[in-house]
């Protein structure tokens, strides 16, 4: 595999660490999985800027995740778990369904000490 | 326009790497909160210690894990000084600005931040309002546009005992 950008990197550990297919993280950034692959692999164009984005705000989730939890264990118990703050949503499907920022901003109000 | 002056020690409770206020914000920008629109990334504190512990309580509540769960937290304990400050904790104010008690507790921002943008235009540094939690007061302040003579300092930090909180509540 070409060298990976930091965004791509997301796109392994949601792969490797909490079992999406690429299949649905194509989904989540809006992309097609052959996109995704190429891009993984470093062949064809780069991902545009605003696939970028998408991909950097997986990435931002998974940095406020293990921010959040003291080890993987419970922020993979969490990532598949109803949250109340999400209505009872699991973060698996807020990503899935292309919210991953809604569950990037719960994870950073408890971080960051945001007042409920 | 009314404005308070809030002066004295303030508490917030973080993950430690949000001990920096800076990047609180820029990171907050991203993410609205209560008096905090999208775009603005406003630093909230409780002016009571165990204000600032029972809003990390409801979070976890939110979240749907126990505190022990969580990784370290920190209390960081603040000086402040905030000249500019529209204090939501007062009945005139919330008649004059529009807003409920009950709307500064729901779940539904739309108001908060309708009020906390037009504070913002109206050179208010901060937005002072009653917790969620039921008591206590918290402050939503608005970092990076203090006012001349106003200031935010860290004075101290201690970590918190989690696990003993999710035992004695």
């Amino acid at each position: 595999m070409a060298t990976l950008l930091r965004e791509l990197e997301a796109v392994e550990s949601l792969n490797q660490e909490f079992g999406l297919t690429y299949a649905q993280v194509a989904k989540a950034v809006h992309t097609s999985e052959s996109n995704l692959h190429r891009w993984r692999a470093g062949t064809g164009a780069p991902p545009t800027a605003v696939f970028l984005a998408r991909l950097a705000a997986l990435d931002a989730f998974l940095v406020e995740l293990r921010r959040t939890f003291r080890d993987e264990k419970e922020a993979h118990a969490w990532f598949a778990s109803s949250v109340p703050a999400l209505q009872g949503r699991t973060p698996r499907q807020m990503i899935l369904d292309g919210h991953v920022d809604r569950v990037t901003g719960v994870l950073y109000a408890v971080n960051a000490g945001l007042a409920t | 326009m009314h404005e308070s002056v809030v002066r004295g020690v303030v508490y917030r409770v973080t993950h430690p790497d949000y001990h920096d206020l800076d990047h609180t914000i820029v990171v907050g920008r991203k993410h609205p909160g209560r008096f905090s629109p999208p775009g603005v990334g406003a630093v909230h504190v409780s002016l009571e210690r165990e204000t600032a512990i029972a809003e990390l309580q409801r979070r976890a509540v939110l979240l749907g894990r126990p505190l022990a769960a969580f990784a370290p937290r920190t209390v960081f304990t603040l000086d402040v000084v905030l000249r500019r400050v529209l204090d939501l904790t007062l009945d005139a104010e919330r008649d004059n600005w529009g807003i409920m008690l009950d709307e500064m507790q729901s779940d539904d921002y739309t108001r908060c931040h309708e009020v906390a943008e037009a504070a913002r235009r109206a050179g208010h540094e901060a937005v002072r309002f009653p917790s969620a939690t039921g008591s206590g007061v918290n402050l939503a302040i608005d970092y990076d546009r203090l006012a001349p003579g106003s200031f935010v300092e860290h004075r101290a930090h201690e970590e918190l005992d989690l696990v003993a909180l999710d035992r004695w509540g």
